[in-house]
Order: structure tokens, then C-alpha cells, then sequence
């Protein structure tokens, strides 16, 4: 019990020592009321469904801020100029201008960090109700949120260049950053937006990040989720999608990075005709990795289609939660909804809970759901090996065999290609 | 062609009520034309063309000629037969049924009630090959079920490939724009554009202006709880863009 | 909703229901040992057969008739039933088609059974079993040239005792259960196919029968012995005329497949499913099991089920042999108030066996349909490998389908995938269909054959037309 107040206390300072945009009084008292709300609530036990598999203990927030910190592109980060000139980049959760670019994009598209976004324009975002007791830690997030992403697009326009998004940790240990990245696709209009958080040189933070996704009546968002953070990380996300009439929403998220790794997506359709298709493909490959996808699809609406296909590689003593639900309301005819998890173990200590749940409360619609657990088929890699290859190459084969339904299902090549080589050949020797 | 007087449509619900959804519509539309209908959701637009096509749980009243063919007295693959075709909002799943063989069987019981000769199996796939192309649709559709499992924008653009492949009289669009991205929506207008001429219609229900930017109508109409309350050239549609409906239901109120 | 055209076409009179009058020798009703003598002597058999049946009876009388949900019908008083019926013809039984009797084959002609028509099934022997005695068999001569024996069961114990005696009730032993135990007692007759080693059967070996006098209950028995690396391929046919009372259809088939042996046997079923409301159908209670005894060998079951009031079969097989494989296609149709309990078993005992299970289910009206499965896996069974697609279609929402699939797997190295899915035809497709120009009638038809079309590959291509007109004539009527 003491355990938890210290580490309340602990971050009380932090509440302190962080509070940004100190002169704007309704986000003040705001955030004090999220605080006060999270430390009534508390931190999520194992009691709790949602993070029975996942446990977040208080004791693994740190209680400092992340720092600005001089960085350079590296080499990982050198792939992006070749999908896009488009990036907006944060260091240790701060804003960087130097390594930003955005000039090529076109004026009408509001895009730049939310500390220089005009106030009136995301007021009614920041200050958005969040429902502590599912999800506690965006309820922290909406009390420490450091900067992030804000962009918006206008009316029927289509942004042919994909936005790049990232997040660095360097040169740091032991800090927490809470982005917040809002994204408001207007009636009509189309946006890619690729999200990614990488870990260089920096050792057991945590990153605790919102995304809002807003795709107005008629519009497409195509969002990517790259998770790329340090092996001793934590990384915990909520990305909560609001659909309009006729939208379409396609989102991929792919991970293998992170000590500890929790995705929390909530894709909400709310209007007639709305799409939403979920990718996921989470590799891991290091003993105590641990990754958990909460994905909650909510059919409030007729003639919703949703499909979620979500395939995970597990190495050594790596494990993985996977929990999929669809909930289709009384008055949400005519639904299409599928879900799929597929996993792959790699070792006899890898673990995988998956629980792929239908909430079906309307009587003319079609869900399917569906989920496997398997090991590399010995007859293929028996093959393979007879035709010269490597047990280490035969494995990786199929390995990426596997894996490659989910970049199948990327429409544009280069970012296809990009994704795959970002991912690494899951090689687990 | 088509001529539509005082057509009411009605519907009854889950308790038995009857709800009236159609009160009064009258639209004459002449070989060649295209008229777009517009409106808010519930104003009826798509209820219009679902009765002018046979949808058999409304109740109609009025009436309703094609090419001087009472429609109401037609079975739907009869009103199919006088050349009526309905690109549907919302296109259904048909497990089990592969999509080329449907087109096939429907190409050839159309041209078996109008006692032409069935079409030969090699010139069917040429020419689905070629419209498919013109759709920007992938040939794998060919071997899928109708509509399973294919996206919003798949959906529509197999709806297009129907209608250039059954070349209709009379096209009517139930939103067929709703929830396509860009280059969907350029595929189907090109698709839509290339059956114009002289003899051809099409009534183009719509709920975003967008699409007319593409089709551009002869004629706009503006349907609202069940009636046309205005109808003009194609500015219309960029005034409600701006103006949304509202004002427009005002001045049908005064 | 109710759709205009269905209500034109409601009673679609089974265009089967006829009678023939001819004489038959019939017996009375009732079961004893006696009627039992009665019936093994009226066909001459040796002994041991006298012998096997009394000892079926005995047995019998010890069981109680079994019960199960999902299947509803009235309890059968085997009192009632006569368990003997034979058309009179000439002593000896006619040699060739000249000499059946021309009623008998007018009737057969009705039922579009090819005894005068040669052509129409080129190559197809048929053995036409008129209630329970064989009446004619054709093409004997072009088999006897390839060694094959394809007779009727009564022809065979005459002139094939050996045979008989040393597979009968060797793959259902006659206590195997209620119905294959009576079955044993009073089997009247059936086919009898040998294929010798290494002959591959010349052409497809079919099989028709029909119920024609009333309260007879119908007990065939049928045994298919195919030597090592020989091929057969058989079908069994029916059809039944309009009747009030129930009549039990109680058969036992065995199959026994050695090494390197193939057996195919597909059905075709079109028993008289009773009218609306369910009355006078026909109870069909069959025992079908195939045994892959040899390495390599395969038995194939393909069935397409459109009548009787009751199914209950649960066409098997046994997987004994390294390598053997197991197929079962099946395509049941339930309308009006029919009710099919049906599946399959299949049993893993050698290495690297395999099975397939494909199974379509239809259901209209008020029928239920209800697929129930086993893929048992034994510790023995290394390497076992089973596929399992159940689909069931809905037309209408007053029918319903039921889904029990029981796996038990006993040896880690198994690999068990078992795929179900649900679908209706409703008024939105229906509607589609029609906005683009096809009739209501074509609609459903084409989404029913598409539904049933991996079934349909696996029939002797001469008789999937006819499977796909069956099914035809059976939805007539069930849309909704």
C-alpha cells in the first residue's frame, strides 16, 4: 500500500514539474481533474479482465519527464525519405523542428505539433471525456500529456503524400512521455498517417501515447502504428477512432519492440455504411517480451463492415495476449464482421492467451471469428532443407511466410516494403 | 422514357404501422438524360429507387411508366427485361455463387426473354475482361463469390461492371458513391460516362456532391420527406454543398 | 414476407406417387422365428445363414429401440410390418430383360430406370431390386469377362457362400445396433459386388429400389468386397411412391477395401418425405460402414439426401490400414417437416490415415437438419490427418440446422481442422438476383448449386445432372 502512495507521490511532482501550456487555465484545471480522477481510480490490478494477462505494476513509472536532446536521422529512420518528405518528429516527447519537414505539404492541411495548434481548434479534443476505468492509463495521459501530433484536413482533399510521425527515445533512462496525437480527416478527404515509436540508446521509459483518429462522413484514413521501442521499454497505447457515415478507416499495427507492450484500439461506428479493417503483426523474439492487443469494435450503426486480422510470431520465452471484441447494437442491421488471430510459436515457452469475443445484440448480420495457435509445419521445412537451405534459413522462410499475409494487405508498395524491412526477418537464432 | 406521377410509397414496420415514405413524387426523365437526385438522409431517395426497381415490402400508389410500361405491373426481372437496372447502396453477399458465372447467367436470361441468341462463353469473358479493366477491377474477381467478402469500393465497382455489361435503358444509382475513395470514385464515373448517349438515362441518387463533379447531371433535383421540393441545373448541387439543406426546406415550408 | 410466386407452386405432387398392381407374395405381419425360417427358406439358403439370422433375432429381442433429439417420430410397432414382399414372376427368375415381367419394367420406366433405355446409361449395369426380390440384372456377362462378381445378395449366398460367409457382419457385426440387428434377422436382399485382385470394375455399378406394397418395411443388405489394388464404383439409387403409413427403411451396407483398393459409393436418395405436415413419409435407418483394411486403401461415401420423413445415417469408415483414406460428401435436403440426423464416422487407427468430411446441409420449410460427426483419433493412430467443412444453408427462418461435431483425439501427432459455416438465402438476394434479370426459381437454384458444388464433383458425372434436378424439384416451393 505504501509502495502505491510513494510512487502517487512520485508523480505528483512529475504532475507538477510537467504541467505545459501552464498559462492556459481551462487545460490546467482540467488536467488537475484527470489526475485526481487516475489516483482515485488507481493502478489496474490482475483482478480486472482487461489486464489480467498484462500487469502494469505502479512501481514502473518513473517518475521524471523525458528531455530534449540533440539526435540525428540514423540509419533507421533514413527509410522514411523514401515514402515521404512529410515528418513531424519529437525526441524524448518534444517537439523538433530541426528534424521536422513539412513545407511540401499543401497549405490548406493544418499539420503541426499540438503545443503550436491554435487553441480553439483542439480544445474540444484535449478536453474529451476518458473512461478511467477502462482505460487508466489514457486517463494519465489526458492529465500529463506532454505534445503530439495535431493535423487536419479539409473537405474532399486527398493527401497523396503519406504523414511520417515519430517518436525517438535517446540518451535517456528512466523517463515517461505522454504524446497526445489528434487527427481529423474531414468530409470527403483522404490521409495516410504512419505513427512510430523507436527506442536508440535510451533504457527503461515508458511511453504512454493517444491517438485520436476522426474520419468525418465519407472519408479515408489510412493509419500505420510501427512499435519499435527498446527492449527494456514500456509502451503503453490507446488509439480511439471515431467513424462518420461512408468512412472508411484502415489501420496496421505492427510491433516488436518493447519490454512490455500494451495497444488498447477502440474503433467506434457511428453512421451507416462505415468500414473499418485492422491489421495487426507483432513479432517477438526476446525472453519476458510481452505484448497485448485489446481491440474493441463497437457497430452502433446498419451496414457496418469491420474485419480484424491480427497474426503474431512468438520466439523464445516471449508471450502475447490478444483480445478482439466486436459489439453489434440492437439497431445495427445488415453488419459484416470478421476477426482473425493467427499465431506462430517459435519455442516451446512461448505463450499466447487469445480470446477473439462476439457481442451480437441484432439478428440480421454475419460475424465470424476465428483463432489459431501452430508451430512451423515440419513437413514444409523438411522440404526447404532438401533443397539446400539452412535449418536457420528454412525457418525464416516460413517464418516470413507467415507474415506476409499482413503486408499483403498494404496498398501502397513502398510503404509495403518499407514495413518489411522495418520488421526484420524475425529471426530468432 | 421514364414518367413518374404521384407516386407514394409506404412501408410497414416491426409493430405493423404503416410509415409513409414517398408522398407525391412526379419526375419525367427523356432518353439521353441525367438527372441526379439529392437530399438528406430519410428524405426517401433511396426507397424511390428501390420501388421503381420492384422492391416488393412498399406499397405503392401513382404511377410509374417506362418507355410507356406500366412499371407497377412488372415482375422485377420483367421491369430487368424493358432495360431498368439499380446500382444498389448497400450490394449484397451471394455465398457459393461464383460472380462470373452470376453476370453470365444474367447477361443470357435477358437476352433469352428478348429472344436474342445467348451469348457464347469465349466472347462473355473477352468482354468482361475488357470492362473490367474499364472499372479498374482485378480479374481475381472473376472467381470470388458475388460480393463476398469484397470492400465498400469492390462492392460498387462489381456494380458497375454489372451495368456495363448488361447495358441498361434506364440506370438508376443508389448512392454508389457513398464511402468510395478517390480513385473508386474515378473508376465508376469513367465506367458510368462511358454508357452516355442519346438513348441511355440514369438517375443518379446522391448524398455527396462530389460525385457530380464527375457525372455531371443534366438536371438536380432535391427530394425531401418523400417529395421533390426542387429541381434545377447542376449549381443547385454546389449551393446545397455550401448551404447543406436546410434553407431549402425552409423555402419549400414558405 | 411471402413471396407471390412461392404460393403458386406449393404442392408440387411428388411425381413419383404411383402403384403398381401386381401380384406379390407377401407374408403376414409380424415378427417371429418362424417368419424367419419362412424367409430363409423361401431362398434356399445354406445353413449357417438360417443360423446367422436366428442368432440376429435373438439378439434383437434383447435390445430396446434407440432414441435420440432432434428427431422426432412416432414409435414403430415392428409388429405391424411385414417383413416379406416379392412380386410373383416365373420360378427361375428371368434370364434377361425379354423375360421380366413388362409391368414390372413399365414401372421401372416410370421411374426412369434404363433397363429398356440402354443407352441412356451406357455401360451402367443396374440391378433393379423390386421390393425384396432382385428382379433383373443386366450387363452380368461384360463383368463375369472381367472377374467381377455384381449380383444380388440372395444370388450370392447361393452361389458365393465362401465369400459371404467369410465377410458377413464382419465390418457391422449384427450386434452392432438396433437396427443393423434386425436388419441381420430378416434382410431380404440387396447387391453383392466382388471385384477381384488388381481388376479395376469396367463401368459404374448402380442399384435402384423401390417400396411398393404397403406396410413393408424395406431391409436390404449389401456387401462390397474389393481385392487388393482393385477400383469399384457403385450407386444406389431410390424412389417411393405417396403411402399413409410410415414404412421403415432399415439397411445395412458393408464395404471392405484391402490393400491398395479403392471403393467409391454414392447415393442418391428420393424416399417420399411425407406431405406438409409431415404424415407418411419414410423412416430411413441405415447402417453404412466401410473398412480400409489394406495399406493405401480408400473408401468414398457421396450421398445426396432429398426424402424420407426420417433420415438417421451415419455412413463410416474405419481406417485400419497405414495410409488408408476415408471421403464422405454429402448433401442433405430438408423441406416441409422432414428431419435428417446424419454425419459420418471417422476412425483413425493406422499410420498416416486420412479423412475428409465435406458436408451441405439445406434446410426449408419447417425441416431440420442436424449434421452430427465423429473423427476419432486412436493412441495407434501416428500422423492421422482430418478436414471437416460443415455448411449449412437456411432458406426461409422456419427451418433450422444443427451442428454437433465430436473430435476425439488420442495421439499428439494429429491434425484436426473442422471449418462450419451458417448462411441464408434471404429476400435481399433474391431481390439482387432478380433486378438483374433472373427468375426466382433460377435464383435459387443457382445459390443451392453453388452451395453443393464440391459435393456434386465428387458423383459419377453421369448422375450429378440428375442429383442437381432432384434438388430442384425438392426446394419447389420452399422459398420464403
Amino acid at each position: 500500500m505504501s509502495d502505491v502512495v510513494a510512487s502517487h507521490l512520485g508523480l505528483e511532482h512529475f504532475f507538477e514539474k510537467n504541467s505545459h501550456f501552464t498559462d492556459k487555465k481551462w487545460l490546467c484545471d482540467f488536467r488537475a481533474q484527470q489526475f485526481k480522477q487516475f489516483l482515485q481510480r488507481g493502478f489496474p490490478s490482475r483482478k480486472e479482465e482487461a489486464f489480467k494477462y498484462t500487469e502494469i505494476k505502479n512501481t514502473a513509472l518513473p517518475a521524471q519527464s523525458g528531455l530534449a536532446r540533440p539526435w540525428q536521422h540514423s540509419e533507421k529512420t533514413a527509410g522514411i525519405k523514401k515514402i515521404t518528405p512529410v515528418i513531424l518528429t519529437f525526441i524524448n516527447g518534444h517537439f523538433s523542428a530541426v528534424l521536422s519537414e513539412t513545407a511540401s505539404l499543401s497549405r490548406e492541411i493544418t499539420l503541426c505539433p499540438l503545443s503550436q495548434a491554435h487553441e480553439e481548434r483542439v480544445k474540444s479534443y484535449l478536453t474529451r471525456e476518458v473512461d478511467a476505468t477502462r482505460f487508466p492509463f489514457a486517463k494519465l495521459n489526458a492529465a500529463l500529456m506532454t505534445d503530439g501530433l495535431f493535423l487536419e484536413i479539409p473537405k474532399h482533399v486527398k493527401v497523396t503524400t503519406p504523414i511520417y510521425l515519430l517518436f525517438i527515445n535517446t540518451q535517456q533512462n528512466h523517463y515517461m512521455t505522454c504524446p497526445r496525437n489528434i487527427i481529423v480527416a474531414h468530409e470527403s478527404s483522404q490521409v495516410t498517417v504512419i505513427e512510430e515509436h523507436v527506442g536508440e540508446t535510451a533504457q527503461h521509459y515508458f511511453t504512454n501515447v493517444v491517438t485520436e483518429i476522426h474520419a468525418r462522413a465519407n472519408a479515408h484514413v489510412d493509419y500505420y502504428k510501427l512499435q519499435d521501442e527498446d527492449f527494456t521499454a514500456i509502451h503503453v497505447a490507446n488509439v480511439r477512432v471515431e467513424q462518420q457515415q461512408d468512412s472508411c478507416v484502415k489501420t496496421y499495427f505492427l510491433s516488436h519492440g518493447a519490454q512490455l507492450a500494451r495497444e488498447d484500439l477502440t474503433i467506434f461506428q457511428r453512421a451507416q455504411g462505415t468500414e473499418s479493417y485492422l491489421h495487426g503483426l507483432y513479432s517477438l523474439s526476446q525472453d519476458q517480451q510481452h505484448i497485448d492487443h485489446h481491440i474493441h469494435v463497437d457497430h452502433f450503426a446498419a451496414h457496418g463492415t469491420s474485419a480484424m486480422l491480427y497474426k503474431g510470431i512468438l520466439a523464445k520465452k516471449s508471450r502475447a495476449v490478444f483480445n478482439g471484441k466486436v459489439y453489434v447494437h440492437p439497431t445495427a442491421q445488415q453488419i459484416n464482421a470478421h476477426q482473425a488471430n493467427h499465431n506462430l510459436l517459435l519455442s516451446a515457452d512461448a505463450e499466447i492467451n487469445t480470446k477473439p469475443e462476439l457481442e451480437i445484440y441484432a439478428d440480421d448480420v454475419k460475424c465470424t471469428h476465428g483463432a489459431t495457435v501452430g508451430q512451423l509445419d515440419n513437413e514444409a521445412l523438411f522440404y526447404l532443407r532438401s533443397r539446400g537451405l539452412s535449418a536457420r534459413e528454412a525457418h525464416n522462410i516460413l517464418t516470413l511466410a507467415f507474415a506476409e499475409e499482413i503486408y499483403s494487405k498494404i496498398d501502397d508498395n513502398s510503404i509495403r516494403h518499407y514495413m518489411r524491412k522495418r520488421m526484420g526477418s524475425h529471426d530468432q537464432f | 422514357m421514364l414518367n413518374i406521377k404521384n407516386l407514394h410509397a409506404s412501408i410497414q414496420d416491426e409493430k405493423q404501422k404503416t410509415k409513409q415514405i414517398l408522398r407525391g413524387v412526379n419526375l419525367t426523365v427523356k432518353p439521353g438524360e441525367v438527372h441526379a437526385i439529392m437530399g438528406p438522409n430519410g428524405s426517401g431517395k433511396s426507397t424511390f429507387a428501390n420501388v421503381l426497381a420492384g422492391r416488393e415490402e412498399y406499397k405503392t400508389e401513382g404511377e410509374a411508366t417506362l418507355d410507356g410500361q406500366d412499371l407497377f405491373s412488372l415482375e422485377p426481372e420483367q421491369r430487368a427485361t424493358l432495360g431498368l437496372f439499380l446500382a444498389f447502396q448497400y450490394p449484397v453477399e451471394i455465398p457459393g455463387v461464383n460472380n462470373m458465372y452470376f453476370l453470365k447467367a444474367a447477361v443470357n436470361s435477358l437476352r433469352k426473354q428478348r429472344n436474342l441468341p445467348l451469348i457464347d462463353a469465349m466472347d462473355f469473358l473477352t468482354l468482361i475482361k475488357t470492362k473490367m479493366k474499364e472499372v479498374g477491377m482485378d480479374e481475381k474477381f472473376l472467381s470470388r463469390a458475388v460480393n463476398e467478402g469484397f470492400s465498400g469500393g469492390e462492392k460498387k465497382r462489381n456494380e458497375v461492371l454489372q451495368m456495363l455489361m448488361l447495358e441498361p435503358r434506364l440506370a438508376i444509382l443508389d448512392e454508389t458513391d457513398s464511402g468510395l475513395d478517390v480513385d473508386a470514385l474515378q473508376a465508376v464515373a469513367k465506367g458510368v460516362n462511358s454508357l452516355r448517349n442519346k438513348e441511355r438515362s440514369f438517375i443518379v441518387v446522391t448524398h455527396y456532391q462530389r460525385l457530380l463533379n464527375y457525372i455531371v447531371p443534366d438536371v438536380v433535383h432535391v427530394m425531401v420527406h418523400g417529395r421533390i421540393i426542387k429541381s434545377g441545373g447542376k449549381e443547385l448541387a454546389l449551393d446545397i454543398e455550401e448551404k447543406g439543406y436546410a434553407w431549402l426546406e425552409k423555402e419549400a415550408e414558405a | 414476407m411471402a413471396n407471390n410466386y412461392i404460393k403458386q407452386v406449393v404442392n408440387k405432387n411428388y411425381q413419383y406417387g404411383f402403384v403398381t398392381a401386381i401380384e406379390s407374395d407377401t407374408f403376414a405381419p409380424g415378427l417371429s422365428e418362424d417368419i424367419i425360417c419362412q424367409i430363409s427358406k423361401l431362398k434356399n439358403e445354406p445353413e449357417f445363414m438360417l443360423q446367422w439370422r436366428l442368432r440376429a433375432y435373438q439378439h434383437w429381442r434383447t435390445m430396446t429401440p434407440p432414441r435420440w433429439a432432434h428427431v422426432n417420430y412416432p414409435e414403430i410397432d415392428y409388429q405391424k410390418i411385414i417383413y416379406y414382399s416379392a412380386p410373383k414372376a416365373k420360378k427361375d427368375g428371368p434370364k434377361s430383360l425379354d423375360e421380366v415381367d413388362p409391368k414390372l419394367l413399365e414401372t421401372y420406366k416410370k421411374l426412369g430406370i434404363p433397363l429398356h433405355e440402354q443407352g441412356r446409361l451406357a455401360g451402367v449395369a443396374v440391378d433393379a431390386v423390386f421390393d425384396s426380390v432382385s428382379v433383373a440384372t443386366t450387363f452380368k456377362g461384360k463383368l463375369a469377362e472381367a472377374g467381377v462378381i455384381f449380383c444380388s445378395f440372395s444370388e450370392a449366398v447361393q452361389k458365393h457362400p465362401e465369400l459371404i460367409e467369410k465377410y458377413l457382419g464382419t465390418v457391422v457385426p449384427y450386434r452392432d445396433n438396433f437396427f443393423a440387428t434386425l436388419n441381420s434377422a430378416v434382410f431380404s436382399d440387396g447387391s453383392f459386388v466382388y471385384v477381384p485382385k488388381g481388376v479395376r470394375c469396367p463401368m459404374e455399378l448402380s442399384t435402384y429400389f423401390r417400396i411398393n406394397a404397403a406396410n413393408t418395411g424395406q431391409f436390404e443388405r449389401t456387401l462390397i468386397i474389393a481385392e487388393e489394388g482393385s477400383h469399384v464404383s457403385y450407386l444406389e439409387g431410390c424412389t417411393a411412391p405417396m403411402r399413409d403409413e410410415n414404412q421403415l427403411h432399415a439397411a445395412v451396407v458393408e464395404l471392405v477395401a484391402l490393400d491398395n483398393a479403392e471403393i467409391k459409393y454414392s447415393t442418391v436418395q428420393n424416399w417420399y418425405p411425407g406431405d406438409e405436415e409431415g404424415r407418411g413419409g419414410i423412416f430411413n435407418f441405415v447402417t453404412k460402414r466401410g473398412a480400409c483394411r489394406g495399406i493405401h486403401s480408400k473408401i468414398s461415401w457421396t450421398q445426396i439426401e432429398t426424402g424420407s420423413a426420417i433420415t438417421w445415417k451415419y455412413p463410416s469408415v474405419i481406417l485400419q490400414g497405414d495410409h488408408s483414406v476415408g471421403e464422405f460428401y454429402s448433401v442433405a435436403l430438408t423441406n416441409h417437416r422432414q428431419q435428417a440426423d446424419t454425419g459420418t464416422k471417422m476412425i483413425h487407427i493406422g499410420k498416416n490415415t486420412r479423412s475428409t468430411i465435406i458436408s451441405k446441409g439445406i434446410a426449408a420449410g419447417y425441416g431440420q437438419n442436424t449434421y452430427r460427426g465423429l473423427v476419432r483419433v486412436l493412441p495407434t493412430a501416428t500422423n492421422a490427418r482430418n478436414y471437416t467443412q460443415c455448411d449449412s444453408l437456411l432458406l426461409g427462418d422456419t427451418c433450422g440446422a444443427h451442428t454437433f461435431p465430436y473430435i476425439e483425439v488420442k495421439n499428439p501427432t494429429a491434425q484436426v481442422e473442422h471449418e462450419a459455416s451458417t448462411s441464408k438465402i434471404g429476400d435481399d438476394q433474391l431481390f439482387y438476383c432478380r433486378q438483374r434479370g433472373l427468375r426466382a426459381e433460377d435464383a435459387v437454384s443457382i445459390i443451392v448449386n453453388g452451395f453443393c458444388k464440391k459435393v456434386f464433383n465428387e458423383l459419377p458425372m453421369e448422375f450429378a445432372v440428375e442429383a442437381q434436378k432432384l434438388l430442384e424439384v425438392s426446394l419447389e416451393g420452399s422459398v420464403g
